[in-house]
């Protein structure tokens, strides 16, 4: 009988040694991915604009698959990356929820934080609760890395560098017309750009006859347009998400409010055109973050424009990327060349990278504030937006800055609707 | 100044026509069979989008033109009516409130997250009429002029129908007292199957002005919902009347505050209207007081 029990207990032993080693075996292929966790707003408000940076976060994935993955030096060798994603629904109960599950269920390494400053800045602090370092796509607002987060760093250029090349450039063209009307949508990406840039109007001696704002997602703007029809001005702000945006030229010109130039954010998106055609888009103008026509010299890592777009048009055929995809690209190459540097997937030393690591991307040259983990302005290396303008045929231009445009094609004043 | 006041009032009642045809749906299936429809802004939806694939069929400059569309549109609206009615609500009719509450709210929930499915998140606007009639630097742009005739058209139809023809009568027989109704005669489930098909055709017509008027995605849909509840409210419940009326009154709130306080309060304003109507007439303009 004793015997018999021992031969039960040594195989329900064996059994278990068995189970562990082959779950080991699992762990530990698993654990040869560097797994990024992040959402992505499939569905909802701002989905329209969130997914083209979700593609380009795959094109990164394949891109760097395709290198070998990325080193890692204290592992000694290359590592494949495998971005977990869900859909967010643009709701801010889902986000707490899924970058949670993220960090505990599906234990991921990294993060990318979900589209925008909005939705960044709900997500900004798990990566210091979980210590996992994270890099924001396209959050814009200055005020997420303000809060003294250490595991987050900003991906994209500040709302008020992002807002300012399209009055730099109209106070360098037309400097004796002043008068401008700022509109915003009341969400924090537009809110951001145009609080900061209203300073920057009035330092550059605008006169801003109208500062006013929407509420987000609005279908009819057409009582704040015809404030601003009535007030005459030389130029329009209009700053909003790319749904706001589409709303408010749409009434501008069947209301027909007028001025020499109008400028949007995001300007050059592939909605606008799909929306509205480029009949009505001609002349609009706006800041943006990248443009196919903007050709960065120099760059360290990661693909150019038509490497881009050959990876885009491979992983995603018949779907046009547009100027958000890059910055999921950019989050992914700034993100690796951080693990190289740091030669570890430490969340702490990767995340310190950013203090010295200056790199130039497909997106342009980029360096960070070493507390904030703020992108740098221009100036000091950091990210620039450029001012690009619509065309009849729906192709877009950069004209501003000089350094990245050409004045020459811009077509002022425009005098429109 | 006079101009600026010309265009809000010119503003307001353009796009509170809109809303009154939306809402006037509502408030028939609201009016009748005392069902919170909440999936009522996808309907409205379903009819935007009916009008934008016709009108995308061959490009923007040779699809279907949304006038023609209606020839669609209404039959789509009456046969989906009639057959939500008979599949679904006929089950819950009479039942506690919630009850309806929880089946409507779960069409609304599929219904969306369908359109969401076939069409994406893109907002959509059918590039149609586009430009303005100008008259005395008062812009009146021409989808929404449209849509205003539309309204004023559908409006007659309706009143027309409610007062002329039989079934009309009958729908105001049993909207007075069902069982009245029932003991006259009156077969209150055709009835109520034809009131529901009436205020789905009429919120999918509202839909293909929405399409033309306005842009939309799936996103609206609670919006949608919403105002015409708000406007149910403000003109009585079951008043189509009132919903017509309702529907201006909330456009002239929204305008006028948008042009002299701030587009930014119009939610708000448009909220304290509600709360002001419930608080000093509850049943609303058109609707009995009961003491």
């Amino acid at each position: 009988m004793k015997a018999g029990r021992s031969s039960v207990i040594a195989c329900a032993m064996l059994v278990i040694a068995l189970a562990i080693a082959e779950h080991g075996a699992v762990a530990q292929g698993q654990a040869e991915m560097i797994k990024i966790g992040m959402t992505n707003s499939f569905s909802g408000g701002l989905a329209q604009a969130a997914s083209p940076v979700w593609r380009g976060v795959m094109v990164w994935q394949d891109w760097v698959n395709a290198q070998g993955g990325i080193m890692v030096k204290d592992r000694n060798k290359k590592m494949q990356v495998q971005v977990v994603y869900y859909d967010d629904e643009t709701s801010r109960e889902n986000l707490i929820r899924l970058y949670e599950k993220l960090a505990t269920s599906d234990n991921v390494d990294f993060f990318f934080a979900p589209y925008g400053s909005g939705q960044t800045f709900v997500v900004a602090g798990l990566g210091d609760k979980y210590k996992k370092f994270m890099v924001s796509t396209s959050g814009a607002a200055p005020n997420i890395y303000q809060q003294g987060y250490k595991y987050i760093v900003q991906g994209i250029m500040q709302a008020d560098e992002f807002g300012r090349p399209y009055l730099d450039m109209l106070a360098k063209v037309d400097p004796n017309h002043k008068k401008i009307a700022m509109i915003y949508e009341d969400h924090l990406f537009p809110k951001s750009v145009a609080t900061l840039v209203k300073d920057v109007a009035d330092k550059l001696g605008f006169q801003v006859v109208l500062f006013d704002r929407f509420p987000a997602g609005a279908q009819d703007v057409s009582a704040v347009l015809t404030r601003v029809k009535q007030l005459k001005p030389d130029h329009i702000y209009f700053m909003a998400n790319i749904e706001g945006s589409i709303v408010g030229l749409r009434q501008m010109s069947e209301l027909k409010v007028r001025a020499r130039s109008i400028g949007i954010l995001d300007n050059g998106m592939y909605y606008y055109k799909q929306a509205l055609g480029g009949k009505l888009l001609d002349g609009i103008m706006g800041p943006v973050e990248w443009d196919m026509s903007q050709r960065y010299k120099g760059i360290t890592l990661g693909p150019n424009n038509d490497e881009f777009l050959a990876l885009h048009k491979k992983r995603f055929p018949g779907v046009e990327p547009d100027n958000h995809t890059p910055l999921g690209t950019n989050a992914g190459l700034i993100l690796q060349r951080a693990i190289e540097l740091a030669g570890t997937l430490d969340s702490v030393k990767v995340r310190a990278q950013f203090c010295s690591m200056k790199l130039t991307t497909l997106m342009g040259p980029q360096a960070w504030d070493c507390d904030t983990g703020l992108m740098k302005y221009p100036s000091e290396g950091g990210m620039p937006a450029i001012v690009t303008q619509w065309r009849e045929d729906a192709s877009t231009v950069t004209v501003w800055p000089p350094e990245f445009g050409d004045i020459k094609l811009l077509k002022f004043p425009v005098n429109k609707f | 100044m006079d101009l600026l006041l010309v265009q809000a009032v010119a503003n307001g009642l353009l796009i509170g026509a809109v809303y009154g045809l939306a809402a006037l749906g509502l408030t028939l299936i609201w009016g009748i069979m005392d069902v919170v429809n909440l999936a009522h802004g996808e309907f409205v939806l379903f009819g935007a989008y009916l009008t934008f694939v016709l009108f995308s069929q061959r490009g923007a400059f040779g699809g279907i033109n949304p006038l023609l569309s209606l020839l669609l549109v209404v039959p789509a609206g009456l046969v989906l009516g009639i057959i939500l009615y008979r599949l679904l609500l006929q089950r819950v009719v009479g039942r506690p409130a919630l009850t309806t509450l929880l089946l409507t709210f779960g069409l609304s929930i599929l219904f969306n997250n369908s359109l969401l499915n076939w069409f994406g998140p893109d907002v959509r606007i059918v590039r149609w009429a586009q430009g303005s009639l100008v008259m005395g630097g008062v812009a009146l742009p021409w989808t929404r002029l449209i849509a205003f005739g539309l309204v004023v058209l559908s409006s007659l139809c309706l009143f027309a129908f409610l007062q002329r023809t039989y079934g009309g009568k009958a729908i105001r027989a049993v909207m007075q007292d069902s069982e009245a109704a029932a003991a006259l005669g009156i077969d209150t489930q055709r009835v109520l199957t034809t009131a529901f098909a009436v205020g789905t055709m009429l919120a999918m017509v509202a839909g293909m002005l929405v399409s033309v008027a306005l842009s939309f995605s799936p996103a609206n849909g609670v919006q949608f919902s919403v105002t015409s509840f708000v406007i149910c409210v403000v003109g009585g419940l079951g008043r189509p009347l009132g919903a017509m009326l309702g529907g201006l009154i909330v456009g002239l709130v929204e305008s006028f505050t948008g042009i002299f306080i701030s587009q930014a309060y119009t939610p708000a304003m448009v909220s304290l209207l509600l709360i002001a109507f419930l608080l000093v007439r509850p049943a609303g303009l058109f609707g009995k007081v009961v003491r």
